[in-house]
């Protein structure tokens, strides 16, 4: 899992900038903490709940609400930012099973920002990964994209590590189905 | 991108998703959206007034290591005091109960003599039992005196007199021995 070090360049880690948060209540040190895991987070939510930029907004709201509320129970046994990408992941599960039971469509492809992407393999590949299921596309952010370990997934899902490796395959296999898909469909596209 | 019939990843395929973005900034507001939440819900304290930034740990530690070594140096400037002033204190209750003793024996014996004359005062007609009585104490409080004197000056001619006459009239009456079971311990009330 490549983590970026959670340490400006001031020298102040995590644990400093949120021991100030937890004493005296630093705006300056939430600050720097926003600052420093927001982008990562927000582009985490943003990709597991298919491309829906407000919705990815108001989640990492609510990811920062609901961790500092919690920050005095966090025991630094993991990395903070370990620890907010499964807040993330939680919240983001829920208003995933929200959409649904509202009948919205599981993946919004069509919010997909496309400059973002500059690159037409890159943007395929976001583009199946959102359109895979929810299962299938949970396990491959979280071990792909994001470098989680199978004991990490079933631990932060609640399920077995046999469940996290086959719902791994078969969110692979898909991946390659649509992206063969893609494919096919441009080379039609480009050979009118 | 390699279709692969394993389940590992291709080495393109892992390119692809080491490829992917791993950040990406929000809009701008929503950080004064998520500070503004967390004031709200007093997660989030007011500005601090003072200038600079707050407190660092480093800060932090040094301000708990000044209080521990103040208050370790507190305890030890305590303790020296109190030890100081028990002495002190020892010694000025020792210099001053032989004060307060001799002082607790004038007064004492001002009141036993005043009682004293009071009863001689009190008239013929008066109940005789209340009188006896009061003559029995003063002459049980007499023996006492006379036996803590002894002790106090072994060779004072008095007070070995007035034990002899004591023990005299204890030898010829048995019955007027004030107290049979030592002076210490006449105690009325």
């Amino acid at each position: 899992m490549s983590i970026p070090v959670a340490r400006a360049a001031s020298g102040v880690t995590d644990r400093d900038l949120v021991l100030s948060v937890l004493e005296t209540g630093e705006e300056a040190a939430f600050r720097e903490l926003y600052r420093r895991h927001t982008p990562r987070l927000f582009q985490f939510v943003l990709r597991f709940i298919g491309g829906a930029e407000m919705d990815a907004e108001d989640l990492v709201q609510e990811v920062w609400v609901n961790a500092t509320r919690r920050l005095r129970d966090f025991r630094w046994e993991s990395r903070f930012e370990t620890w907010l990408t499964a807040i993330g992941l939680n919240l983001a599960r829920d208003h995933l099973r929200r959409r649904k039971r509202r009948g919205e469509p599981e993946s919004l492809e069509g919010d997909l920002p496309v400059a973002a992407a500059p690159h037409a393999e890159r943007m395929d590949l976001e583009a199946a990964i959102a359109a895979l299921p929810e299962g299938y596309r949970t396990v491959l952010v979280l071990h792909d994209v994001e470098g989680f370990k199978h004991h990490e997934i079933a631990e932060a899902l609640g399920i077995t590590t046999g469940t996290s490796k086959s719902q791994l395959f078969g969110a692979r296999q898909a991946v390659r189905r649509l992206l063969g898909s893609a494919k096919e469909g441009n080379h039609a596209a480009y050979g009118q | 991108m390699q279709p692969m019939d394993s389940k590992d990843l291709a080495p393109d395929e892992r390119a692809a998703f080491d490829a992917l973005p791993r950040a990406r900034s929000p809009s701008e507001f929503l950080e004064e959206r998520v500070v503004g939440r967390l004031r709200r819900e007093q997660l989030l304290g007011v500005a601090r007034r003072r200038s600079g930034r707050g407190w660092s740990p480093s800060w932090l530690a040094a301000g708990v290591a000044a209080s521990v070594a103040l208050f370790a140096a507190g305890i030890v400037v305590g303790q020296w005091l109190a030890t100081r002033s028990t002495l002190e204190a020892m010694v000025t209750v020792q210099q001053h109960s032989a004060e307060q003793a001799a002082t607790l024996v004038q007064r004492s014996s001002s009141a036993y003599t005043a009682a004293l004359a009071a009863l001689a005062r009190v008239p013929a007609s008066a109940d005789s039992s209340e009188v006896a009585q009061g003559k029995a104490a003063a002459l049980t409080a007499l023996y006492a005196v006379a036996e803590e004197m002894v002790r106090l000056a072994p060779n004072d001619p008095v007070v070995v007199r007035i034990l002899q006459a004591f023990d005299q009239r204890t030898s010829t009456d048995p019955g007027s021995n004030p107290v049979s079971g030592g002076a210490r311990q006449v105690v009325w009330f």
